[in-house]
């Protein structure tokens, strides 16, 4: 789908990527971290065709971006993190435009203006000013423009940002949305907490290298684990004699309780349940404990601090 | 057929019903008191005219200047990068779309001035007037425009000049289109007349109609070759080379530089001083307004020690190329002083010693000036942000032609002025320049009065200070790379 390779940037006096080299699978959300000054922003830039590297390459379904943008634009949408809006046209002038600027034929654009405007929930405000949108609305406005054009790939820049909580859990149930009519989104920030609700994939860098990228928990074949807690009404020995013989690995285990990780999927956890109910243990909670982002992201931090 | 999707915003945005109402209503009624005042003069033609020349060129060019960069203030100038408009769209969308209200406005004023031109019973001017309007028009918006990208190329876009700079420079080209071509088309004045061009008798008004339509394309393929960069869309950076060569030759052969040499042997030296001359300011003109990027010269240092020759030839840097041209031109120039008949050498003098010499001794130092102030800009380009450093290059260069020059002529050292530089040292021009006519006009044997040491002063000067730039900018790179380099080191990488 989208792979990057060997890509380096350079600012006078500092190098901002290096070596920078993953390949995005297709239909994930990508949730690119890291701490201020990473490279997000410039590794983004050089995925949308609008920073060219000092070295390596950007490839889009085999073909380089860089060789072709105008060409590459067609299948991507991006956000800046600053972007503007023509205050002076309305919603539907904005809308109208980019999608004429996006090269979509004449008689395709009002349906897909009206799918864009329906898909962000600005449908009903049209006729309104983009100046006079409140900024969650904007916001809404800015990801129907990108989007407008039904892009393969998003690349969305701190799209987050200065939204309040309601409207940062209606951007989340979009992105979701995005991706289960087959996008493949790429979207940074450097608060985890609003990527932690949508996103399939994680790419953290540091000091503009690639210390990880991978499948958050429960995403990736072969590794789709969550961590159940148990929790016993009173402590009994036997607990992780039972756990031992399911061969359930067991992340730390008391006699009052355990957190063990389970393959995910509802027939799984329920053999577990049934299988210590069976064996007269008293369970008073059996819960999943969704792997939290900032977890895995400190964790990978430190696994990539251990290996330099 | 399909319409340009970046007119078509500007027309949304630009003309309102509230607008399209008040400058019709505006200029009615200017024009009404301007006739009531004198009903059967032509001062309303020439109102008219001149109303349209201040809305397309004063206005209009303040709005083509401000086209790209109020997008790029705004944050809006992305989403277009990211749009798949091409290169050409934007630029006539941009063009045409930022001034479509003045132009609305202009073509009223151009219509009144043409109706009024009709009643006077004098038809034959309106063709010139219209030409002249219209090219001078788009020529000076057009000029504003690319100054504009260019200055963006070096992120100034939040300084306030960069929109004042380029609305100056579109304003100078568009006035002089104008006034240049008013003065050639002037029927009532016999404007109609043979001129020599390279010594071809060429009609006048027709010559106008060619070099103004000419300019106008260069201007719009700048335009063009601008924006497909901001698009970034590769390209080879052919066109302001190309446009150096045309000027330079373009000039060469107007009778006012080139034509006029006394002497017959003098002809092809005269056209190629000029053609050094050329070569020499729009050598400058390119160190200060295209970007010198360190990084892009990192980007081509590291291509060319791959092997990797498009992306080299790609990122060739302009002051290169410009400064190719330039030398180029001066080895024309010393060959042509070179062949000139030992005979001439022995009768014509500079600086006490033989014409030839003189002029190749001057014509090479002054290459190494050039040379050493191109050095003087790059230095303080690898040091820090591009305008700031310019801003200080032009200063030490103004210090260094005009400063110290001064201070040795006051200190009666005059005679040593050629060693920080050879445009200050009194007859250095006029050898330099077409006026060689001026000294082959001298009587044989007289020598212009100064120091003989003087054209080889202008040569040591040279030669010491680009060896010694060149020491600094060698330093100055290895610093460059190296804080990139240790960047890494320090990150760990």
């Amino acid at each position: 789908m989208l792979s990057v390779e060997h890509l380096s940037y350079d600012y006078p006096g500092t190098r901002a990527l290096q070596d920078v080299s993953f390949t995005v699978a297709p239909q994930s959300i990508t949730a690119l971290v890291g701490p201020n000054g990473a490279g997000k922003t410039t590794l983004l830039r050089c995925m949308a065709a609008l920073a060219e590297p000092i070295a390596g390459r950007v490839l889009l379904e085999g073909q380089d971006i860089h060789e072709e943008p105008r060409e590459s634009h067609k299948a991507m949408g991006y956000l800046s993190d600053f972007f503007g809006l023509y205050d002076e046209l309305t919603v539907l002038q904005c809308l109208r435009h980019q999608a004429a600027a996006q090269g979509v034929a004449a008689g395709a654009r009002a349906e897909l203006v009206e799918r864009a405007a329906q898909r962000v929930g600005l449908a009903d405000r049209l006729r309104q000013r983009a100046g006079a949108l409140s900024r969650g609305l904007r916001q809404r406005l800015a990801i129907a423009q990108a989007i407008l054009h039904e892009p393969r790939i998003v690349l969305l820049d701190e799209p987050a940002s200065g939204l309040d909580p309601e409207a940062r859990q209606s951007l989340s149930e979009l992105l979701l949305k995005l991706r289960a009519e087959g996008m493949t989104l790429i979207v940074s920030s450097h608060i985890l907490a609003e990527l932690r609700d949508y996103s399939s994939h994680m790419l953290i860098l540091r000091d503009g290298r690639l210390v990880h990228h991978g499948p958050v928990s429960g995403e990736a074949e072969g590794e789709a684990q969550v961590a159940v807690v148990i929790e016993l009404a009173e402590a009994d020995p036997r607990l992780a004699e039972v756990l031992a013989a399911e061969g359930v690995d067991s992340v730390n285990v008391k006699s009052e309780g355990a957190r063990v990780l389970v393959p995910d999927g509802a027939a799984a956890r329920q053999a577990l349940l049934r299988r210590l109910v069976e064996a007269g243990l008293p369970v008073s909670a059996f819960n999943v404990e969704r792997r939290d982002l900032q977890d895995a992201y400190l964790s990978q931090v430190k696994k990539g601090d251990d290996a330099g | 057929m399909p319409v340009n999707p970046e007119f078509r915003r500007y027309l949304w945005l630009e003309l309102s019903l509230q607008r399209m109402i008040a400058m019709p209503a505006v200029l009615a009624a200017v024009f009404f008191l301007v006739a009531l005042g004198d009903p059967d003069s032509g001062a309303l033609s020439d109102f008219a005219f001149g109303a349209f020349l201040i809305l397309i060129l004063l206005w209009g060019t303040r709005l083509a200047a401000s086209a790209v960069v109020s997008e790029v203030r705004a944050g809006t100038w992305d989403w277009q990068r990211m749009s798949a408009i091409g290169p050409w769209q934007m630029t006539w969308g941009k063009l045409f779309g930022s001034t479509v209200f003045v132009w609305f406005g202009g073509l009223i004023c151009l219509a009144v001035a043409l109706f009024s031109l009709l009643r006077q019973g004098t038809p034959q001017e309106i063709p010139s007037l219209v030409f002249v309007g219209l090219v001078s028009g788009v020529l000076g918006q057009a000029v504003s425009l690319a100054a504009s990208l260019l200055w963006l190329r070096q992120g100034a876009a939040d300084r306030r000049a960069v929109i004042a700079t380029p609305q100056f420079l579109g304003l100078l080209a568009g006035g002089l289109a104008a006034y240049e071509g008013l003065a050639a088309l002037d029927l009532e004045a016999g404007g109609l007349g043979l001129l020599q061009w390279y010594g071809l008798p060429l009609d006048r008004a027709l010559f106008a109609v060619a070099s103004l339509s000419a300019f106008l394309g260069w201007s719009i393929l700048g335009v063009y070759r601008l924006m497909q960069a901001e698009l970034q869309v590769r390209q080879r950076p052919w066109a302001w080379p190309a446009f150096i060569v045309f000027l330079v030759g373009y000039c060469a052969g107007l009778p006012e530089f080139g034509g006029r040499a006394a002497a017959p042997e003098l002809l092809e030296p005269g056209r190629l001083s000029l053609v050094f001359g050329g070569c020499l300011v729009l050598a400058y003109a390119t160190y200060f307004l295209f970007e010198k990027d360190p990084i892009a010269l990192r980007g081509l240092s590291l291509a060319l020690k791959r092997g990797d020759r498009p992306r080299a030839l790609r990122l060739l840097p302009q002051w290169l190329l410009a400064s190719v041209l330039a030398g180029l031109a001066a080895l024309a120039l010393v060959a042509a002083l070179v062949a000139l008949p030992e005979a001439f050498g022995a009768r014509h003098f500079a600086f006490g010693m033989d014409f030839r010499l003189a002029g190749t001794l001057l014509v090479i130092g002054t290459f190494g000036f050039l040379l050493r102030d191109l050095g003087i800009v790059l230095l303080l380009n690898l040091r820090g942000r591009s305008r700031r450093a310019d801003a200080a290059a032009l200063v030490y260069l103004l210090a260094l032609h005009l400063l110290i020059p001064g201070l040795l002529q006051t200190l009666g050292l005059g005679n040593y002025v050629g060693l920080v530089s050879p445009y200050a040292q009194a007859f250095t021009l006029p050898v330099l320049s077409a006026s060689l006519a001026f000294v082959s006009s001298l009587a044989p044997g007289v020598s212009i009065p100064a120091l003989e040491a003087i054209p080889w002063l202008v040569l040591i000067g040279a030669l010491s200070q680009v060896s010694l730039l060149l020491v600094l900018l060698l330093r100055r790179w290895r610093r460059f790379q190296a804080e990139i380099d240790s960047s890494l080191a320090h990150e760990g990488v």
